[in-house]
């Protein structure tokens, strides 16, 4: 019985243990997968201390940038993005519209800029057309700067229906060369 | 009562089953990081598909993409083409266009082939020039070959591309 009594401690010992690197494991992975929205991270994502932009690193459009878009996803379809200016400096104006068309009307448009220090998030507003078919529109002094990371989680929402767009224009943090 | 065994037995089922919950957590797809700078084929033929869990969904040189293959852009996932960029699939192959693509500027897609210097044929590509591809149907002539065959094109540049089979640069 002795013996007994000391295995079902061990056991649930071990248990416990297993149990807190778990949960250790689900809070630092947790953050891995936050998708902004929650305000700037400051640090997230950082490139503080990386290495230098790689000599072959394609450079920016300079001023105001049209992009289109193609979705095959089931949800509300951009077509257009602009971006004026494409990579402003930090603390300088931009502006980006969004080009969006859908059979329901489109809730909101929600932007989350992934910078180098950190991710931003941002709402577009419709300001030409309808909500089934128009023109969003947002801007915001650049927080952050662009030389390593520059990139966007765009999502598109219509009642339950969520077209996510993810463009990346620049990201040097995981480059091996 | 619970034998000794048995006590063994349920901890190794209870850490197999947490080690695979933290192993498929820690596998689990970075879907809200538009993640990485892509370098999805070293050499070789064969089609890409970006799908989540991927982490990478731009290319990285002025002519780039996948030769040989086609390239799937799945539900979620989004291909950026950047400005001046030319992001090529090959001939035969398809493009599948399920998630989002964004081309920006003067960015294009292309059917076709990948060109990459090898001025000494052994396999690597000369520095620099995998940045610098040409993306055309038919061979451009000089030290030029399809990407996919090459034995490595981007991860090592060759140093001295008149020297058959000197890879590595030495700094020294």
């Amino acid at each position: 019985m002795r013996i007994n009594f000391t295995e079902e401690k061990a056991f649930w010992l071990r248990g416990l243990i297993a149990l807190g690197i778990v949960a250790a494991l689900f809070t630092i992975g947790g953050d891995k997968e936050q998708e902004g929205l929650q305000g700037p991270v400051a640090g997230k994502g950082t490139t503080e201390n990386r290495e230098t932009v790689p000599e072959y690193t394609i450079p920016y459009p300079e001023g105001r940038t049209e992009m289109n878009v193609s979705s095959g996803e089931p949800g509300p379809k951009p077509s257009k993005m602009i971006a004026d200016p494409f990579a402003p400096k930090k603390g300088e104006m931009q502006t980006w519209r969004i080009k969006a068309a859908y059979e329901e009307p489109i809730d909101s448009i929600e932007m989350t800029l992934q910078l180098d220090s950190g991710e931003y998030p941002e709402t577009l507003k419709l300001a030409e057309g309808t909500a089934t078919d128009g023109w969003w529109e947002g801007t915001w002094n650049m927080p952050d700067s662009t030389e390593h990371r520059y990139a966007a989680v765009i999502l598109l929402k219509s009642g339950k229906a969520t077209t996510k767009v993810k463009p990346v224009f620049r990201d040097i943090t995981r480059t091996i060369f | 009562m619970q034998t000794p065994s048995s006590y063994s037995y349920r901890t190794q089922v209870l850490l197999l089953v947490l080690g695979v919950l933290a192993v498929g957590f820690f596998g689990s797809p970075e879907s809200g990081n538009a993640t990485t700078w892509a370098r999805y084929h070293h050499a070789g033929c064969g089609s890409m598909s970006l799908q989540t869990g991927d982490q990478s969904s731009v290319f990285w040189g002025y002519v780039d993409g996948v030769d040989g293959g086609g390239i799937d852009v799945y539900y979620g996932e989004t291909l950026t083409v950047l400005n001046g960029q030319t992001v090529v699939w090959s001939p035969g192959y398809s493009l599948g266009i399920y998630g989002t693509i964004v081309i920006l500027g003067t960015g294009q897609l292309k059917q076709t082939y990948i060109w990459i210097q090898d001025g000494d044929g052994d396999g690597y590509s000369c520095s620099g020039c995998a940045y610098y591809a040409y993306a055309g149907d038919s061979y451009p002539g000089g030290s030029y070959v399809r990407r996919c065959n090459l034995s490595h094109w981007m991860e090592e540049d060759d140093c001295d591309d008149t020297w058959y089979e000197q890879p590595w640069c030495d700094p020294g």
